[in-house]
């Protein structure tokens, strides 16, 4: 009865560690989160629709190569320009809509869309202001006579273009998100 | 996907059509096969692929990366030996959640030091050994290594140097005995509070290696 009961203390001691092999972590964990490696410093995680399709892109730093750590969370703007165009290339991404590059602010994070007929871009960045901007504030005129109708948008280039993403280029961006418009992503 | 399809057909039409024109019943039979060939090449190699499925996104970027999502806030991202066990852990900032997006790069300490815990036991690390907690400098990190018998972990942060730094240096006299000259420590059990030197640094990677354990 004590060598039964010393053997289940034992096993219940070894199996409080923490799994050591894939199937353990898998049963601690949950299933991974799955990430392809798009480029040197970019991750790509995908979903799908319920038939297989793919429904949403999330791109996100890269931490590791097999001898590299990388420390910054930002994504590098040239080499995400090139994933970019290779996951969902021009052609594919039907004319921009209007309103096609628009922003959000708030807690720290800069929220950016760019809207195609096809498939929708929203790069998230993050900023700090600066703490002492407040003291340099001055007053600021508005030039437009609250009582003006709207100026309307200015007709310009509708066809998806290389530069598209130029806005976000000086921006932290830590994580893009593709979606594609008339697909559903499936429940998880 | 719909208008890549009609490109794909539009192709295939326009190389048919091409290759077949008017000839004798045998030639047209040859012509028809190097047709086909011609557009299943065309259809599946020539004509760049965006991968659409599963299977596609596969092919073109291989085996994806294992990330398990250890707490709230940290990923960890394993490898292992030859004979399946675990010989690496890499911690890092959680970037997505199920309908959220993380920003920032670092962890959280207290999160962090619970996620170590639960990983690795204190009484799964072995006494500590010399030079445990040294940190090293160098083009803006830092890496802090806890060695252990069994496993060592290092945390990593960035820093930036105060550009009076030089400026405001002065001259700094050691004192104490030469550690040359200390007597070698006694082996030392792990404690919780073993990392807590790192608390107030900002941490943005911890890689756990076991010491006994190559990695494939």
């Amino acid at each position: 009865m004590r060598h039964n009961l010393a053997v289940a203390v034992l096993f219940l001691c070894v199996s409080s560690a923490i799994g050591q092999t894939p199937s353990e972590l898998e049963k601690k964990y949950g299933k991974p989160v799955v990430s392809y490696v798009v480029s040197e410093r970019i991750l790509m995680t995908p979903e799908y629709t319920p038939d297989g399709q793919v429904c949403m892109m999330r791109l996100h730093p890269r931490h590791f190569a097999p001898n590299a750590s990388y420390i910054s969370p930002k994504l590098p703007f040239e080499e995400l320009q090139q994933v970019l165009n290779q996951l969902i290339p021009l052609h594919i991404r039907g004319a921009k809509k209007e309103p096609f590059n628009t922003g959000a602010t708030g807690g720290g994070a800069e929220w950016r869309s760019y809207m195609y007929e096809d498939v929708k871009f929203s790069f998230v960045s993050s900023f700090r202001p600066d703490p002492d901007s407040w003291k340099t504030r001055k007053e600021y005129v508005f030039s437009i006579e609250p009582t003006a109708a709207p100026p309307q948008p200015k007709p310009r280039d509708s066809a998806a273009s290389n530069n598209d993403f130029a806005p976000s280029q000086l921006s932290r961006v830590e994580i893009v998100t593709v979606t594609w418009n008339g697909r559903q992503c499936a429940k998880q | 996907m719909r208008k890549a399809m009609n490109t794909h057909i539009l192709i295939a039409t326009t190389i048919w059509a091409t290759l077949l024109g008017h000839h004798s019943e045998s030639q047209l039979w040859k012509r028809r096969v190097r047709a086909i060939a011609v557009v299943v090449f065309t259809l599946y190699v020539v004509v760049p692929t965006v991968a659409q499925t599963i299977s596609e996104v596969e092919r073109r970027y291989g085996k994806p990366v294992p990330v398990y999502s250890v707490s709230e806030h940290i990923w960890m991202t394993p490898d292992y030996s030859a004979d399946g066990q675990v010989c690496r852990m890499r911690l890092y900032p959680r970037r997505l959640g199920q309908d959220t997006d993380y920003l920032g790069s670092q962890l959280l300490f207290p999160e962090l030091n619970d996620v170590l815990i639960e990983i690795v036991p204190l009484h799964l690390r072995g006494s500590k050994k010399d030079g445990f907690g040294q940190t090293s400098l160098g083009g803006g990190t830092a890496w802090t290594t806890y060695e252990y018998e069994n496993v060592s972990f290092t945390f990593m942060f960035s820093y930036k140097l105060d550009s009076n730094v030089l400026e405001n240096a002065k001259a700094k006299v050691l004192t104490g005995p030469d550690p040359e000259g200390l007597p070698l420590r006694k082996k030392t059990p792990p404690a919780l509070d073993d990392f807590a030197s790192n608390q107030n640094s900002q941490t943005e990677i911890v890689t756990i290696r076991w010491n006994h354990r190559p990695c494939t």
